[in-house]
């Protein structure tokens, strides 16, 4: 019987290391609850593109954000078509909401203002379903 | 010396067993994926909305290995109006999202949804990370 414990343990042991840390990384992904989704146009697109938007990442990082679309490509179904679409993942709507009244960000608006210029946006929280 | 054996290979198999489960969340976690966005400002059509078109939306989603990361009315305006209803829906790949839009059963509710509300759908591009 001690033998089998034995056993047991050690492959219960040898998947457990193999697990962790994969297991934690899923969870903390589900628990992923709050997009910033924005849709622009600026004014002046290269200008945004090479120097408002390598600004951006830096200061939703510390509230754990991540790019989920990154101004990618877009094939339109149905409506207006899209035009720069960002959607930017964190935790939840709070971490989304901190980041936004954060100082870092509200330093680089001035840059975010100038290559909008009198360019269409939106931009928005919304809700992720709960797993 | 048989039971040695029998403990190197319980190892074995266990740290085998838990890296194929690594490599696939890896797999997982950093294919290129693409996103089904519905972006809907206005229902104009409460009826057709929630008795024809939401009870069938899931299953197309569901077919092409869809999974929907936001389906809510919750929605906080930042700059401009927020939209009414948003979802996205999130898909392995581009071909699975534009395989998912091609079917029949999604252009039932995409028939649905242009008869009872203001909105826009696209697919996009996920980031890479």
């Amino acid at each position: 019987m001690n033998r089998r414990a034995t056993l047991v343990l050690a492959a219960i042991a040898a998947m457990s290391a193999g697990l962790a840390l994969p297991v934690s990384e899923a969870a903390a992904q589900s628990k992923a609850q709050a997009y910033y989704i924005t849709d622009i146009a600026p004014a002046d697109p290269e200008g945004w593109n090479t120097t408002y938007a390598p600004l951006v990442q830096p200061t939703f990082q510390p509230f754990g954000g991540h790019y989920v679309v990154r101004a990618g490509k877009t094939t339109t179904i149905a409506g207006d078509p899209p035009n720069r679409v960002v959607v930017i993942a964190f935790d939840s709507m709070e971490k989304a909401q901190a980041w936004l009244d954060s100082a870092a960000y509200k330093a680089i608006l001035p840059i975010r203002a100038k290559f909008l210029g009198n360019g269409k946006y939106r931009a928005y929280i919304v809700e992720g379903v709960s797993n | 010396m048989n039971q040695r054996i029998a403990l190197g290979l319980a190892m074995l198999a266990g740290a085998v067993f838990g890296a194929v489960s690594v490599n696939g969340l890896k797999a997982q976690n950093t294919a290129p994926r693409a996103y089904g966005v519905i972006d809907i400002s206005e229902i104009t059509d409460t009826d057709t909305f929630t008795k024809q078109l939401l009870p069938k939306a899931t299953p197309p989603v569901t077919a092409f290995g869809g999974q929907f990361i936001v389906r809510t009315e919750n929605t906080v305006a930042i700059d401009g109006t927020p939209p009414k209803r948003f979802v996205v829906i999130a898909f392995e790949s581009m071909e699975k999202a534009k395989a998912w839009e091609n079917s029949a059963a999604q252009k039932e509710i995409d028939a649905l949804r242009a008869k009872s509300t203001k909105s826009r759908a696209f697919i996009a591009d996920g980031a890479v990370n």
